[in-house]
């Protein structure tokens, strides 16, 4: 079986108001304690599983959307893991449940008396997970444990040339490399196994070649549509010209949604600029700040209000769903529209699709990630948030909109939850290095003799 | 490209460096009443230089934003500014994004922060005062605290900026050639070169490389006053000012290079670390040996024929601190410009203190056994958005471990070795034909001892400012 990463996410009202956040603060700050600590990260976290990557908890505020109606606090739950969901719901259930009892005591919806806690924690987790839109994946098909394995594989390897005293032959040099490695990892024989079934390349060639015939059905459709309107039009106008007119009528309405859009933000603006500037939004930026760089990594929770509209909401599914095309099947190599620092992303709708979700893990600072994408994929992210309340002005769907870099951080900003906890299986390690580990394990692995290949090898070392 | 900068309102030490005026004096203010403080800044507004000039005694004048807020700035206004200005330098988790952590922790400063909000070590302003002669420079500063209302002000001089000649240009205490390749503004007398940044990525009000106006400090219209300043923009014409005082540890940088190595290879060592050869010339160009010495080192070389850094290692400080043509993980030189193009800062530093015996002579140097402290460097440097430029610099490129996918290298100068905590000390890697060398665990060779995030305003801004009481 090949092996698979997925993300869960669960989110359930809380009940039982201030009190109720501020016990859940309390149940949080212990944790978060632990993990900040010196000393071996596995200790630090005894009670997250091996199979997961990342989690994190975040306490939503209540809110009020641009409807006017009042939701209230949610907590929010999510993970990267590997293997199947009904394996990951059973682990959380089972060997998590001491730490995620008592949390999840305080969400509406948490039956104690479903059955033995295992059984009624599993049921609220299931029950409240929602649906994922769109899942990016930096680093595809590597479990935790082959991430951490291969790491220490490239920390052994590059010691024994740092060691020196190797001999100066390229192929006698990497033979003994192999065999010193191989010692340490137990014995004979270490090195020859896979570290998991199916390889990545094999994966991502088969990925590719799904791209292309995906890519090319659609391109062929398009076209095809596209001058069959024009035929049509050509010979006869009665069906021709209602797809016309209803193009134009969708481009119509959402150049009015666009412009209603901009009139609210200008009114927002001239009324409240200082909004952004408050003594609230202070406290925001510091909550958010005093999470932020504790690592090379960091994360980012975002939650936005979608427009009211039908067309808004119906838009956004389509930008979504296009970037979990693109992000399954074409940026498979570590890039997701060129940003090359992202672990996992997702995307989601909650709260009967009136809210977006957006969730990532990276590496670097919270200001080059965001520039990354203010650089790389404005259009995109344009397409994307622009269905939210507040968001910068936007032509035609992207235009516009993020190009802003200034205004378009200072939303995102905004719109950005502190998390209550947030854990890394590997704090310390970027998509580069996993991705560059893995190269050095495998080319381990493979007993390499090609001199070229050999001094490929050495220099990523 | 039409954007001509109204140079009369911009203080001249933005448009030039005063590499004609050898001595000089900073001095750290703290304002006591408001009210003398403004007529002190009457008097002040009638010495500042202002245009493209090359006078031969120059005074400018930068604020922090409590110093703004001790001046009786409207609260409009001051929030108004850019978030790290607001906060300063010495935030707590401004700390981690800087590397100010560690032997870095503001607690260890000697100036720019103290304990609570009242204490002696906070800056209000910064008068920064130039001149031909060093005594020309002490005794222009002597002047500043005589002036009317300056007796309500507690001045402080920081460590006396000193200039080290090299081969007739700048030089810096480990003794390499310093202050080349500082970036042309457009609309400006220097603007000839091909590699002009907009005006916006330095000064407030104007555009950047983005085609946006740089995001300036403002006043809400029909606010008082705001007839004296076009637009109400009250940054027009200024610009944020980063100091950062950088003591250099000249003897353990050149006994650790020359710890098992004759002096070429020190020396080359060096060279690999900074990215230039002591007299300046690139790595780049030059990757085997150091040519003659010449008066202009160029500014004319890119790194994209050199991906593997072979000639000048990627980790090197210059290459870091701008990849110019060669971002990491970024496609092309054209896509790599338009991103440096976006992080240019226009440095200003000085060097401070006594020269190590023996210098620019690294085996001199060495052999001289100075100890370390009492010098270093001034930076100073000028930018439109402190986050975007110099911090960014600062956290994603030269203290940044991970940066082109390295495993745990961070600048080899100037990066702090105690960050990000779990790092360990961090190595350099020489790329080299036929494997690589690394050097492991670099000890600290600079370590900062103070600074602060000022605003420099534009004349009339500072006119304003003095009118406020």
């Amino acid at each position: 079986m090949v092996p698979n990463q997925s993300t869960l996410t669960v989110i359930a009202p809380i009940q039982g108001g201030r009190h109720a956040i501020r016990e859940l603060g309390r149940l949080f700050a212990p944790l978060r304690a632990q993990l900040l600590q010196g000393g071996p990260w596995d200790e630090r976290a005894p009670f997250l599983l091996e199979t997961v990557h990342f989690a994190r908890f975040v306490i939503l505020e209540p809110a009020r959307g641009p409807d006017g109606i009042e939701r209230p606090a949610c907590l929010l739950f999510s993970t990267q893991y590997d293997g199947s969901q009904d394996d990951h719901l059973d682990a959380l259930a089972t060997q998590a449940a001491p730490v995620l009892l008592p949390i999840f005591r305080h969400c509406a919806g948490f039956d104690a008396w479903a059955g033995p806690p295992p059984v009624a924690l599993r049921r609220f987790l299931r029950r409240h997970a929602v649906r994922t839109q769109a899942f990016y994946i930096g680093a595809r098909g590597r479990t935790v444990g082959r991430i951490r394995e291969e790491a220490k594989i490239y920390v052994m390897a590059r010691a024994c040339v740092e060691a020196g005293g190797l001999p100066a032959d390229l192929a006698a040099r990497y033979r003994e490399i192999r065999k010193r490695v191989e010692e340490q990892l137990g014995g004979p024989g270490a090195l020859d196994q896979p570290a998991s079934p199916g390889s990545i390349q094999g994966r991502l060639e088969q990925h590719r070649q799904r791209a292309i015939v995906g890519f090319t059905a659609y391109a062929v459709a398009g076209v095809a549509l596209f001058f069959g309107a024009l035929v049509e039009i050509g010979r006869t106008s009665w069906l021709g010209f209602p797809v016309l007119l209803a193009l134009v009528a969708v481009i119509a309405w959402l150049r009015v949604l666009e412009g209603q859009d901009a009139d609210a933000l200008a009114v927002e603006e001239a009324a409240g600029s200082n909004a952004l500037d408050s003594r609230g939004q202070e406290r925001h930026e510091a909550r958010l700040a005093a999470h932020e760089d504790r690592w090379q990594q960091n994360q980012l929770t975002a939650v936005t209000f979608l427009g009211t509209s039908p067309l808004r909401r119906w838009l956004q599914r389509l930008v979504v769903w296009g970037i979990d095309l693109r992000a399954a099947y074409w940026n498979t190599q570590g890039l997701l529209h060129g940003v090359p620092s992202i672990h996992f992303a997702h995307w989601l709708v909650f709260d009967r699709g009136r809210r977006l979700l957006f969730v990532s893990n990276y590496d670097g600072s919270w200001a080059s990630y965001l520039d990354d994408f203010v650089q790389h994929a404005a259009k995109p992210l344009t397409a994307i948030w622009s269905h939210c309340s507040g968001f910068p002005r936007t032509r035609l769907l992207v235009f516009g909109g993020a190009t802003d870099g200034p205004r378009f951080k200072r939303y995102a900003r905004a719109h950005q939850v502190p998390p209550e906890l947030w854990y890394s299986a590997y704090p310390t390690l970027s998509v580069q290095d996993i991705q560059r580990n893995t190269e050095v394990a495998d080319g381990l692995r493979a007993s390499l003799v090609d001199p070229a290949e050999l001094r490929e090898w050495f220099a990523k070392l | 490209m039409g954007t001509s900068i109204e140079a009369d309102d911009v203080q001249t030490l933005i448009l030039n460096g005063y590499r004609h005026l050898e001595g000089a004096c900073f001095l750290r203010l703290r304002f006591g009443d408001p009210a003398r403080a403004c007529r002190f800044l009457s008097e002040l507004e009638d010495r500042v230089n202002t245009g493209d000039s090359n006078p031969d005694r120059a005074v400018h004048v930068a604020f922090t934003h409590r110093g703004l807020a001790a001046l009786g700035l409207d609260a409009e206004i001051l929030a108004s500014f850019s978030r790290p200005f607001r906060e300063g330098m010495s935030r707590r988790h401004r700390r981690r994004v800087l590397g100010d952590v560690g032997e870095n922790d503001p607690r260890h400063w000697d100036w720019g922060y103290s304990p609570g909000s009242e204490g002696p070590g906070w800056v209000d302003a910064l008068v920064l005062v130039y001149a031909t002669t060093d005594a020309g420079a002490t005794a222009a500063a002597q002047e500043m605290s005589d002036l009317p209302g300056a007796e309500s002000i507690r001045f402080d001089a920081l460590a006396t900026p000193g200039s080290l000649i090299r081969d007739g240009v700048p030089g810096e205490h480990f003794g390499f050639v310093d202050s080349i390749a500082n970036p042309a503004l457009r609309g400006t007398r220097s603007d000839a070169s091909a590699t002009a940044i907009a005006p916006g990525e330095i000064l407030l009000g104007y555009p950047n490389e983005a085609g946006l106006l740089s995001e300036s400090p403002h006043m809400m219209a029909g606010a008082g006053g705001s007839g004296s300043l076009p637009r109400g923009d009250f940054g027009r014409n200024g610009s944020y000012l980063v100091v950062r005082q950088l003591e250099q540890r000249v003897g353990a940088f050149w006994s650790y290079l020359f710890q098992g190595r004759e002096r070429a290879e020190a020396v080359r060592l060096a060279a690999k670390m900074v990215g230039r050869w002591p007299n300046g010339a690139p790595l780049a160009r030059w990757p085997e040996r150091e040519p003659p010495a010449r008066r202009d080192q160029g500014d004319d070389f890119g790194y994209a024929s050199d991906p593997d850094g072979l000639r000048c290692p990627i980790g090197a400080h210059v290459r870091r601190a701008n990849p110019r043509d060669s971002v990491p993980l970024v496609d092309g030189a054209e896509a790599s410009l338009r991103i440096t193009r976006r992080r240019r800062i226009l440095r200003r530093g000085r060097s401070y203190g006594a020269a190590v015996p023996g210098w620019p002579d690294p085996a001199k140097m060495r052999a001289a056994n100075a100890p370390d402290g009492g010098r270093g460097m001034h930076f100073l440097c000028f930018n439109a958005n402190i986050e975007s430029q110099f911090e960014f610099i600062q956290q994603s490129w030269l203290n940044a471990r991970k940066f082109a996918g390295m495993a745990n290298d961070a600048d080899p100068l100037v990066a702090n070795r105690d960050w990000p905590a779990n790092g360990g000390p961090n190595d350099f890697t020489i790329p080299e034909r036929g494997g690589l060398h690394r050097l492991r665990m670099l000890p600290q060779f600079v370590r900062m001892r103070g600074g602060a995030y000022c605003f420099m305003p534009g004349r009339r801004t500072l006119r304003y400012l003095a009118r406020l009481r």
